[in-house]
């Protein structure tokens, strides 16, 4: 399979997964285009061990968290410099929700949801996006993030566990007080 | 609380823009031609850092060596200079 042809069989795959973890489109572009540089680079050490989707899945994870590493470290040290240029401009860039597969109708609460599973650590968010989102399996799922089946229901659970807690606090106190 | 992810099945799935594979051969043909790439940039860098240690280590080596001889001489009370006459 030529690198073009594998552009054009994952190229919508690649995007919208980058959509759910950046929910914006200029983002998702930037990291699509060096998930495929990296599959360009790397198709030579690709092992047949693993689908060709499955491995384009953990390089297109794996640069979308390094995507929202690295801003997250650009806004850590934006404490250092000024927030302003000499014209009051504001420098630094805030986050927005642009996913253009979201309806008007549903936007508001879909932005609400999405900031509680950027909250998730990196594993949970991955695990919760693949399966609500992506509606993979977790047999698939599994194979993606090279864990087992168990541990991936294990993180499925406790990603829902805290998004329910944040989602409706109060349910959650009283779900909490019910388990005990 | 799976209601309330049950949203989550109404993103639908868009279509990647037409010019990114124009942009991804760009950026295929910008990193073939870059001279400084960042491995190279690692090496030089792990080089430098060699070469301080090794000089830092060489010259408290040499203070080390140096040392006992100049604090025999004071112990003894000898002229630690070569001057004869002062």
């Amino acid at each position: 399979m030529t690198f073009e042809e594998i552009y054009h069989e994952h190229k919508n795959l690649v995007f919208n997964l980058c959509l759910q973890y950046v929910q914006n489109t200029e983002d998702a572009e930037e990291i699509t285009q060096d998930v495929f540089v990296k599959i360009y680079e790397s198709i030579d050490t690709f092992q047949q061990a693993a689908r060709l989707s499955t491995w384009v899945y953990r390089i297109t994870i794996n640069k979308s968290l390094d995507f929202l590493k690295a801003k997250k470290r650009k806004k850590r040290f934006a404490f250092f410099t000024s927030l302003f240029h000499d014209n009051n401009e504001v420098r630094h860039e805030h986050p927005y929700f642009e996913h253009p597969g979201v309806t008007l109708e549903h936007k508001e609460k879909l932005q609400h949801i999405f900031t509680q599973i950027n909250k998730l650590p990196a594993n949970q968010k991955t695990a919760i996006i693949l399966s609500k989102i992506e509606q993979k399996s977790q047999g698939e799922i599994a194979e993606i993030m090279q864990i087992s089946v168990k541990a991936t229901e294990s993180l499925i659970q406790r990603a829902k566990k805290s998004l329910l807690a944040k989602l409706n606090p109060s349910e959650g106190n009283n779900e909490n007080s019910r388990l005990m | 609380m799976n209601k309330e992810l049950e949203i989550l099945n109404t993103i639908n799935m868009v279509d990647a823009p037409p010019f990114l594979y124009t942009r991804i051969e760009q950026k295929i043909r910008n990193r073939k031609t870059e001279l400084i790439t960042p491995k190279l940039t690692y090496i030089i860098s792990a080089c430098v850092v060699l070469l301080i240690a090794f000089n830092t280590f060489s010259v408290y080596n040499a203070y080390r060596q140096t040392k006992p001889k100049t604090d025999l001489t004071k112990s003894m009370n000898l002229i630690q200079d070569n001057y004869l006459y002062k």
